[in-house]
């Protein structure tokens, strides 16, 4: 065993040090030059394995499935004999290069892939709500990003790339495994080449992989980071994001905008986003403008991953409110905000006229109205910005927005209640004013149902109140009741006491309404539903109470 | 074409697949050793004794930086074995690495309260990993193992061309020998390629479906 390793074979193989030297640099010219055109192809194999066009999918799942279940070997000879087939005689490093190029352009196509798919699907949502194409959001949001979870995969697949180069000397490739075979056929010596082959794929593999480690540390905490040799079969998960197919709704997808948004804001100044060239981009009327930017006009500008992500991030929360101002909870509406391009370009509009008017506080708010030309999407945006200043953006008001939204809906319903109810008031008074015109002796009478059916308003909106809350609040707020209703009614305790029973009446009513929609077939009726049904109830009441006064007299007539 | 068809004559495609066999002989084989190889290497990682960890760590950085082909070289001619035993040990030697590696994720997927449990139930260390730790451990790196599995498949081609074992890849080289015109070699490249193809796709595609079961199992 020792005589393999005698010293006059080490003697002998160290006087062809300079052919070592050779051979080794073959090794790493083949491997930089392969992994370039592997990275190349990886890079574009795996943005088009998430395509949107099935065919490009396929041809990527094409490619890397032969790629992978094909023996590298094969694919170097097949190499070896198609390109004297084309009349090119190649040397075998650029057979090498090519073969090794494509092979691991297959596996690196593949840790792209899941790179893009461990990207917060939000990304995207943002990416799109401002206005970025789909290839401009690729190359410009996502792939900046997904690098850091590319990375240690990467370089798992270069120290691969460099053992590999290790088949070319079953094609007298000319590198070090080629020279350490041929050295050992010739002088039957084989213990120290292959030793020290052996210390010199070492000395290039071992920085990748610790390398690799090292990189898979940082990033330890991203859940979707693949490990080891195991990206052989990485990407499974990566499956399901198809940019722009999948389908979010309604506050979800604000939701999710609002968490890409986080995510992206994370990955502080990622590569800078250039402008895009449409006029209309929100970017350009976002930006600072022309002269603050010191003379470069919006189309010039550059804008960081942070700018473009806080702008995304001041467009989701103009979409949140514009549903929570028109939707209330109707997915559908929410949806369609979401969604369609009208309702973002609402969203943009706001966002400008706030951004219009934030210029003139700066500036001079008339001159950017009448200075139109320079800043072509804003003109109208900033006169009418100048009105939206009371509203515009502080921590403080982005908390009372917050409230706001969620109270929209409720405030809007119930000003139609107290509405519907005020016309029942209204049509009662009337009858009451003509009852009265008739029977000069009974305005008392008539003031005091007046007063009611406004008690009765209350109590609806009152209602309302109690229902947007739990059930068995229902009877806690006969005191808070009382209470409001002192304010109006202070005096009037006939018409307190006589409604006191109708309230009981219309609360056990409202009840039985309710059981009624839980129970029945509709699963859950909306809020709007349940609260026209109520203020349907309430002027039903309020209706009867005046026709029950008025019945004798239609009939007397 | 004729020159084509007259590839797929019974005898060819029998020596073609007498190729396989040896293929998949020589990958289950050495799969096999590296399992059991690769299991005590990871647990001497994990073991408490420092040399046992640092032996285990060396081992593994060696074989995972250098290349196969050099160790099949290796065993085969500074280790003058047979080339069935050569491949195969090389084989072992190089694979067993990765597989320390599954091993050592599989076993990080147990819950440290297994080993806790088996503890105070009197189980001794060999026990708890035998009836405990790697039935459950061994669960999660069936997909790992097996697309490692295939890799090995697809590296026994190296060794027609590094000792001229007659596996698949040899098989077809030697057949190309026999026929001179050119479609009918590139023929014989697209049938290689096809066998090893099929073999390979369909063993990838048993561990997307054993993933997707895994994941299953682990949402529900």
């Amino acid at each position: 065993m020792l005589d393999i390793f005698a010293p006059y074979k080490w003697e002998a193989l160290f006087q062809r040090w300079p052919d070592i030297l050779a051979a080794f640099g073959t090794t790493v010219g083949i491997s930089v030059l392969a992994l370039v055109i592997a990275l190349a192809l990886g890079v574009v194999f795996g943005v088009l394995s998430v395509s949107r066009i099935p065919v490009l999918r396929g041809i990527t799942r094409v490619y890397v499935e032969v790629v992978q279940n094909v023996p590298l070997l094969l694919q170097v000879f097949v190499f070896y004999a198609i390109f004297p087939l084309l009349g090119l005689s190649i040397a075998a490093f650029w057979i090498g290069v090519f073969a090794i190029g494509i092979y691991h352009g297959g596996y690196i196509s593949e840790v792209v892939r899941s790179g893009i798919g461990s990207i917060h699907r939000g990304q995207f949502e943002a990416a799109k709500s401002q206005g970025f194409s789909y290839w401009q959001s690729m190359f410009l949001i996502i792939l900046p990003q997904a690098v850091r979870i590319i990375m240690p995969p990467l370089a798992v697949q270069a120290a691969n790339l460099v053992k590999n180069t290790s088949v070319l000397a079953l094609i007298a490739g000319g590198e070090l495994m080629y020279f350490s075979n041929s050295f050992a056929g010739s002088t039957s010596y084989y213990g120290p080449v292959y030793v020290v082959a052996a210390l010199l794929y070492f000395i290039m593999c071992f920085p990748l992989s610790r390398l690799a480690l090292y990189l898979e540390q940082r990033t330890r905490s991203h859940r979707h980071l693949a490990t080891g040799d195991a990206t052989e079969e990485l990407g499974e998960d990566a499956l399901e994001v198809t940019p722009g197919t999948h389908d979010i709704t309604g506050r979800a997808a604000a939701d999710t905008l609002a968490g890409g948004v986080n995510t992206m804001l994370e990955t502080v100044d990622i590569a800078p986003a250039r402008v895009a060239p449409s006029p209309r981009h929100p970017l350009h009327v976002l930006g600072e403008d022309a002269e603050a930017a010191g003379g470069r006009g919006p189309m010039e500008q550059a804008f960081t991953g942070r700018q473009a992500a806080e702008i995304a991030d001041e467009i989701g929360r103009e979409i949140a409110q514009e549903i929570a101002d028109d939707c209330g909870d109707d997915p559908a509406c929410a949806t369609r905000i979401m969604h369609t391009k009208s309702g973002r370009v609402k969203a943009h509009r706001r966002l400008e006229r706030r951004a219009a008017a934030r210029r003139g506080l700066e500036g001079d708010a008339r001159d950017a109205a009448e200075d139109g030309a320079a800043q072509p999407a804003t003109r109208h945006a900033a006169a009418e910005g100048v009105r939206d200043l009371d509203a515009k953006r502080t921590p403080e008001a982005d908390e009372a927005l917050a409230s706001r939204a969620e109270t929209a809906t409720s405030d809007r319903i119930t000003a139609k209640t107290r509405r519907r109810a005020d016309e029942a008031a209204r049509d009662d008074a009337a009858r009451k004013a003509v009852d009265a015109g008739r029977n000069h002796g009974r305005s008392p009478e008539a003031d005091d149902r007046r007063t009611e059916a406004r008690a009765e308003a209350l109590l609806d909106e009152e209602a309302f109140l109690d229902n947007d809350y739990v059930p068995g609040e229902l009877d806690a707020p006969a005191e808070r009741i009382a209470h409001e209703r002192a304010a109006h009614d202070e005096g009037d305790f006939d018409a307190e006491s006589e409604s006191e029973v109708r309230r009981a009446d219309l609360r056990e009513k409202l009840q039985a309404d309710r059981l009624e929609d839980v129970g029945g077939p509709r699963p859950e009726p909306s809020e709007e539903e349940v609260l026209e049904d109520e203020a349907d109830t309430a002027k039903r009441i309020a209706d009867e109470t005046a026709h029950g006064h008025l019945d004798g007299k239609e009939e007397g007539r | 074409m004729n020159g084509i068809l007259e590839l797929f004559t019974w005898v060819n495609i029998r020596f073609l697949l007498q190729g396989l066999g040896m293929t998949l002989f020589i990958s289950a084989l050495a799969i096999v050793c590296s399992i059991v190889l690769g299991t005590v290497i990871s647990i001497m990682r994990t073991s408490n004794s420092r040399v046992l960890r640092g032996v285990a760590t060396v081992y593994i950085e060696i074989f995972k930086n250098t290349p196969l082909l050099l160790w099949i070289m290796f065993t085969f001619f500074v280790a003058q074995l047979p080339p069935i035993g050569a491949a195969v040990l090389a084989f072992t030697l190089f694979t067993s690495a990765s597989v320390a590696e599954i091993v050592r994720g599989g076993l990080a997927s147990v819950p440290f309260g297994q080993y806790e449990a088996a503890k105070s139930q009197g189980f001794s260390t060999v026990q708890t990993y035998l009836l405990i730790i790697l039935p459950q451990a061994l669960r999660n790196m069936v997909p790992a193992l097996l697309s490692q599995f295939v890799t090995t498949i697809k590296d026994t081609s190296y060794l027609w061309g590094a000792m001229a074992l007659q596996e698949l890849m040899g098989r077809g080289m030697i057949l190309m020998n026999s026929y001179n015109s050119t479609a009918q070699i590139f023929a014989i490249f697209g049938i290689m390629a096809l066998i090893y193809f099929v073999v390979c796709f369909a063993l990838s595609q048993v561990v997307r479906a054993y993933q997707r079961r895994l994941k299953e199992a682990h949402g529900a």
